[in-house]
């Protein structure tokens, strides 16, 4: 009886379940996909040379996309105004859009300059020549990632948003 | 309800979460397995072909050859450096926090830092004393004043090369020349720096010098002042000016009536390079690449300032405008070697590698010079140095290039090349091999003058006092995060007493004037 409860509310709920999924594995790629190509194109060192410490960060990774993901579920469920909804949907691209705009200057910062963001980066930061950066071929492939995922988070926080708000499936 | 669909939402995630993470560790497994399977069969291949050299079993057979011995030496090196070696991680640790951590150190601690003074205890200025570096001995407000440049006077030796004041002094800094870009024995690719090398045919050379600081500026006053100075993280941009002065060599030649003159290929404004230099460091000239573009409109390309081609020939103009009867001191600095590269000339056994093709071209740029000087009336009566602002920086394509050579791999502080131009030619083919760092530079030069006046320096006489004070490679201030308690708290106050003295302006007292012993 008790189980049978949950298994009716997931199959009544199925496209939100599907689309908090959808959401965890995009957060958990974003994140760890970072890392990888980091490796990859950056490092002298291949993913299998740091099999350990990858895994381990794979699994913070994962959790945290797990914790976000049902965390964004909740409180779109919570907030019932429309204006609220669009608030909280605001708030989580603008931060979004600074994690990615971190990582952006960040997987740069060791691709070019073997390190991550440190002094050296803002010693440089507001100068004219370092911009050059900006432009180049890496950079454009890194604004078009960042763009695909902006894209696809917000779709689905749209999705999550109008499926949340449909009283009759609650 | 809610609270129910939650937790459907959280177990769904979670089991997603769980094959991913599933997904993962199959790869990796299959990864790992595919490596050993592969390291076994080369090592079968190894053993069948009778050659157990590549691999780590070191048997008497293998102790006999020597050829055979040294590849498994490489072999186990290798080994052992993957295995200690920290810097893979690096692309491991969470970009936000590091970028969190930077910028509140870089805007918020390191202005700070400085706070109070610092007086270090008896225990660390012993530790310096053992390392060559006097504190506290002339005034207790300027701990680094000392006397003289040699630390016991009976160290001084009339066995080195002399050079009669009123000589002109050019020293060249090659950007990121780490000694290794001169070792075409090692890599293979010959004809890339003909011109420098021919420099050294030509020279003395020291051929065991470190670079104690990184980056160029921090570089720089190693060379010119020789002194270190942390704070460089902190006058980012061209918004916050070096807060204190250094004793260059400028100021001491300068005292001698030279005229002093800086000749860069960056620009003039970063970090406020000419400011300091001029008003600090007593420079009467500063051309950077706001002056040289003027002339070189063309070669303001990608990347910082103008090419090394428009500085050298911006060099020779300057060398063949010069009508003064006064001596000069000349100091350049490079940029072509500098990420992202420039490259006014390409190599073709250099193939599409930008960084050696960067060193092809700075090299051939400063093949104009070279060929003009030893043509000209300068070149019996001008020393020049040749040396690097500090050892390549750990970018992608040093990765690329230097994987293949291992031990050679160091980045950010390595073996710099050092080689002086006596007038004449004299000392040409000599070479001194002692251990030493290019804050070594100006009391060399000093001594090798007959000069010596009090001073804040923290390098020694290579000929007359550096052979007794070992500090190995690397900087003698690296600063390491991951330390035990103890050692972090005395870290912490030497840091500390540092930033002190630069924010107080505290390494030469104001009123200094510079006044032979």
């Amino acid at each position: 009886m008790f189980l049978s409860d949950y298994k009716t509310l997931m199959m009544s709920n199925r496209k939100l379940a599907v689309r908090a999924v959808s959401l965890t594995l995009i957060l958990a790629l974003y994140f760890i996909g970072w890392h990888y190509t980091s490796l990859v194109f950056n490092g002298s060192y291949s993913v299998i040379d740091v099999s350990a410490q990858f895994m381990a960060r794979v699994f913070w990774y994962l959790s945290l996309s797990v914790i976000i993901s049902s965390l964004i579920c909740a409180v779109l469920m919570i907030l019932k105004k429309r204006i609220m909804r669009k608030i909280f949907i605001g708030a989580v691209m603008i931060l979004f859009s600074g994690s990615e705009i971190i990582r952006i200057f960040d997987w740069g910062a060791l691709y070019f300059g073997g390190n991550h963001i440190d002094g050296n980066f803002w010693a440089h930061a507001f100068y004219a020549d370092g911009l050059v950066y900006l432009v180049t071929k890496q950079a454009l492939v890194l604004y078009a990632a960042a763009g695909l995922f902006f894209g696809a988070i917000y779709f689905i926080l749209k999705q999550l948003s109008s499926l949340t708000n449909h009283e009759g499936r609650l | 309800m809610k609270a129910k669909l939650v937790v459907i939402i959280l177990i769904i995630n979670c089991t997603a979460a769980l094959s991913l993470w599933g997904f993962f560790r199959a790869s990796i497994s299959l990864g790992e397995w595919r490596r050993d399977i592969k390291t076994r069969n080369n090592l079968a291949a190894q053993a069948a072909r009778g050659d157990k050299a590549a691999g780590i079993h070191l048997d008497k057979g293998i102790l006999g050859d020597r050829k055979k011995f040294e590849s498994a030496l490489e072999s186990l090196k290798e080994k052992y450096r993957k295995i200690t070696a920290a810097d893979s991680l690096v692309y491991l640790k969470i970009p936000e926090a590091e970028f969190l951590k930077s910028f509140i150190s870089y805007f918020f601690l390191l202005n700070n830092a400085g706070g109070d003074e610092v007086v270090l205890d008896d225990e660390i200025v012993n530790k310096f004393r053992n390392q060559g570096i006097l504190l506290y001995s002339m005034d207790k407000r300027y701990p680094f004043m000392k006397k003289s440049i040699y630390l016991e006077p009976r160290h001084k030796t009339r066995n080195k090369p002399e050079v009669r004041v009123g000589t002109n002094v050019i020293i060249i800094f090659f950007e990121s020349l780490s000694k290794f870009f001169l070792r075409d024995d090692v890599y293979g690719i010959k004809g890339l720096t003909p011109n420098i090398k021919d420099m050294q045919q030509h020279s003395y050379s020291f051929s065991n010098m470190y670079n104690a600081a990184f980056p160029t500026v921090k570089g720089l006053i190693a060379a010119l002042g020789s002194s270190s100075y942390l704070l460089d993280e902190n006058i980012g941009g061209t918004r916050i000016r070096i807060p204190c002065r250094f004793l260059f060599l400028s100021s001491i030649l300068k005292s001698l009536d030279y005229t002093t003159t800086h000749i860069q290929a960056g620009s003039e404004r970063f970090i406020g390079m000419k400011t300091f230099f001029t008003e600090r460091e007593g420079y009467d000239n500063f051309y950077g690449s706001e002056s040289l573009a003027l002339k070189n409109i063309g070669h303001l390309a990608e990347g910082f300032g103008v090419d090394d081609t428009a500085l050298f020939n911006y060099v020779v103009d300057w060398l063949e405008d010069y009508s003064s009867n006064k001596p000069f001191l000349l100091t350049v600095s490079t940029i072509n070697m500098h990420p992202p590269f420039k490259i006014t000339d390409r190599n073709p056994d250099a193939g599409d590698n930008d960084l050696l093709n960067s060193l092809y071209s700075t090299d051939k740029a400063f093949g104009r010079f070279w060929s003009y000087f030893k043509k000209s009336k300068l070149r019996n009566n001008t020393l020049v140095i040749v040396t690097a602002d500090h050892a390549m920086g750990n970018n992608k394509d040093y990765i690329a290039f230097a994987n293949k050579y291992r031990s050679y791999f160091k980045p950010f502080f390595d073996l710099i090349p050092c080689f002086v131009y006596f007038p004449g030619g004299a000392w040409a083919g000599k070479s001194n091999d002692t251990a030493c760092l290019n804050l070594d530079i100006v009391p060399t030069l000093l001594d090798m003058m007959n000069l010596d006046l009090p001073n804040p320096f923290i390098g020694l006489p290579i000929f007359s006092g550096r052979q007794y004070y070992e500090r190995g490679s690397g900087s003698i201030f690296d600063v390491k995060i991951d330390l035990d308690e103890k050692r972090l708290e005395g870290e912490r106050k030497v840091l500390g007493f540092y930033f002190h003295l630069y924010r107080t302006d505290r390494i030469i007292p104001p009123d200094y004037k510079v006044r032979f012993n």
